[in-house]
């Protein structure tokens, strides 16, 4: 008896472990409101935004957006490391944004900066004068991180199954406006902040009151694989069915007392 | 101890073993995606599944006789299946993802093994007279 009770305890301890690890693994990378997440993603962009080679006349500031972000945290729990097909989409993507850009970074072990550092390396295959990547290289995740139209960036990560007992970060990056239109430029050259039209000039960059002011969303894009299954959504799962478990031993204890002959054929 | 391995090569024993696969291939379908609720609500029939066939196999149904287990397992078989339902049929009518879709589809097929299985012990159940009918004993 006492073996077989260890052997049940043991079992649920596996079977509650896959979960639990899940949940653990889950909880080293930030979540889209976390502040020092947000300050280094926005970060990041910028200080890759101000030391263009040559220096930009039109490059806007970058700041964050919630509803980029939340869109983005989206496409990440697919764990498709491939583009959102909906990027060009009006209102699938963004409440305002006709079209979004995007970034996407997988890897081990994750941080802003390693994810942002591969996709400025690309500059190292990009011609700026003829505005072409080196053939067969990619340079879109750099043209994107400098596109000079672009002013909003929101950010994701989330942890992927990656075969059967790793995990792997899916990092995603939204942009709005979106960039990489083919034939332009990223940005325009010129004198640092000559060609802002308006505003004012920080670190080589365009600032504006009105376009890098903080906007608060009601936004839940309806493809995100969580929608719909909120926490309390959760909780119900979690709370209802082992008390249907529970009502189930004493209904069934109130039917033997009912029926003291009750039986089963083998 | 005893093992009961029979139990396993019987058609409800078979059943228990097919609810078992499939609902772990829909906890995998929906692990791929992250639908947290979709993944306890699998996770959790899968532990009351496995846990009513370790009862029997390690034949723990007959040394325990306080509780009637037949009808324990119908009534379980019956929950499982409203559950699987319901959650299969959220996932499939919102398929946010492959995952989600895929593990709705087999979700719906873990909630007809149950629904069989529940159906076939439920028959092999007599509830003989109930109390209040008998005649007063002397």
């Amino acid at each position: 008896m006492g073996q077989s009770l260890r052997w049940l305890l043991w079992y649920a301890a596996v079977v509650g472990s896959t979960v639990n690890t899940q949940q653990t693994e889950d909880t080293h990378l930030p979540e889209i409101t976390d502040q020092r997440f947000i300050s280094q993603c926005a970060d990041a962009h910028n200080k890759y935004r101000s030391n263009v080679m040559p220096t930009a006349s039109n490059m806007f500031y970058m700041t964050w957006d919630e509803a980029l972000a939340i869109t983005a945290r989206a496409w990440a729990r697919h764990c498709q490391f491939s583009h959102n097909p909906r990027l060009k989409t009006p209102r699938e993507v963004h409440p305002t944004f006709n079209s979004v850009g995007e970034n996407i970074w997988r890897g081990s072990t994750f941080t802003v900066e390693a994810a942002m550092k591969l996709w400025h390396d690309e500059v190292a295959d990009y011609n700026h004068d003829s505005n072409n990547c080196r053939t067969n290289r990619q340079c879109g995740h750099y043209k994107q991180v400098v596109w000079a139209t672009s002013y909003k960036v929101g950010c994701a990560v989330h942890a992927c199954p990656d075969g059967v007992n790793n995990r792997r970060a899916l990092f995603v990056c939204n942009y709005g406006d979106a960039g990489n239109y083919v034939g332009f430029h990223p940005f325009k050259t010129g004198q640092s902040c000559s060609e802002c039209g308006g505003g004012t000039c920080q670190n080589k960059l365009c600032r504006d009151a009105e376009r890098d002011k903080l906007k608060r969303y009601d936004w839940a894009p309806d493809w995100d694989p969580e929608a719909g299954t909120s926490d309390a959504y959760y909780l119900a799962v979690l709370i209802t069915r082992p008390l249907s478990v529970l009502l189930m031993f004493i209904g069934v204890y109130g039917l033997q007392i009912l029926y003291p002959n009750l039986f089963a054929y083998e | 101890m005893e093992y009961d391995v029979a139990f396993v090569r019987s058609i409800r024993g078979m059943l228990k073993v097919g609810e078992l696969v499939t609902v772990f291939v829909a906890l995998v379908c929906f692990a791929t995606t992250s639908g947290s609720s979709y993944i306890a609500a699998s996770c959790m029939e899968l532990l009351m599944t496995a846990a009513l066939l370790t009862l029997y196999i390690l034949k723990l149904n007959k040394r325990f006789t306080f509780f009637f287990w037949p009808l324990i397992d119908v009534f379980n078989s019956i929950f499982a299946a409203a559950f699987m339902f319901i959650i299969s049929t959220i996932a499939i009518s919102h398929p946010t993802a492959k995952g989600i879709l895929g593990g709705g589809i087999v979700g719906l097929l873990a909630t007809g093994l149950w629904c069989g299985d529940a159906v076939l012990l439920f028959r092999k159940i007599t509830f003989n007279q109930a109390r209040t009918a008998s005649p007063p004993e002397k």
